[in-house]
């Protein structure tokens, strides 16, 4: 496996999907390239900073719904059903 | 109405009151229309969250002001062999002594800001919104494995733009 090779399967790599064969292969490349071991961690390192230091306060948002919102959608899908349909 | 969530979110793409407020109108409005094909498969917080991620995007686009960095500058690249041109020395610890955490997120935020619209779209979906391989496809109408190399290659180009602040021995 060459380091483009192995850039390319970063991210099956990272999810778990990458095929047992070269999964071995590209663990192999690692174990004798310092390089790649450095892209690697950056990229774990972007990835993080990505999903983290983009939210307002590091804080997940609330899935929750107002329940005041969903009485207000339903009345109104109840009430005129046809003309909310596009 | 308590709209603090789904305002919150659209706050993470709109730094300005005004726009996120139009967002969220749009938002409302969104959902009130289509609410006839709400077919219950998903939640409808997870509905409701969607369309105001998408009225967020649409309104950023519009208002844009960044210039956008051409992909394939952002990638790496390589000799004949497969080996990296250029690999650069190791990335140190986040340089918090130097970057206070909102300047940080800010870089952060800039930098995913330069990409290309149909890779921060995935970025974001995919990385900060959390919404799954299938659903980013069905939603931007592509196929999964372009969701998939787009997204790879958005981390990719995020990780090249952040690099100048975390290589060691950067001042």
């Amino acid at each position: 496996m060459t380091c483009r090779e192995l850039i390319d399967f970063i991210m099956e790599y990272e999810d778990g999907t990458l095929p047992e064969k070269q999964r071995v292969l590209f663990e192999e490349h690692l174990s004798l390239c310092e390089d790649c071991v450095h892209y690697l961690a950056s990229y774990r390192t972007a990835v993080q900073l990505g999903k983290s230091l983009i939210m307002p306060s590091n804080e997940k948002v609330s899935t929750q719904v107002p329940e005041k919102l969903i009485r207000s959608i339903l009345a109104a899908r109840q009430a005129d059903g046809t003309s909310l349909t596009e | 109405m308590h709209s603090g969530p789904l305002f919150a979110t659209i706050q993470r793409y709109l730094h300005h009151e005004d726009d996120a407020w139009d967002a969220l109108q749009e938002t409302f409005l969104s959902a009130f229309r289509a609410i006839g094909r709400f077919d219950g498969r998903s939640t409808l917080a997870t509905w409701l969250h969607r369309i105001a991620v998408n009225a967020a995007v649409m309104k950023w686009r519009s208002r844009r002001r960044t210039s956008i960095r051409s992909i394939d500058d952002l990638l790496p690249s390589y000799y004949d062999d497969g080996h990296r041109r250029d690999p650069g020395p190791a990335w140190g610890s986040l340089p918090l002594d130097r970057i206070e955490v909102a300047e940080m997120r800010e870089l952060v935020r800039q930098c995913i800001a330069e990409l290309p619209d149909i890779h921060r779209e995935i970025l974001i979906l995919r990385d900060i919104e959390e919404w799954d391989t299938a659903t980013v496809a069905t939603h931007l109408d592509i196929e999964e494995g372009a969701v998939k190399t787009r997204l790879h290659r958005a981390r990719q180009a995020l990780r090249t733009m952040l690099d100048p602040y975390f290589r060691e021995g950067s001042p």
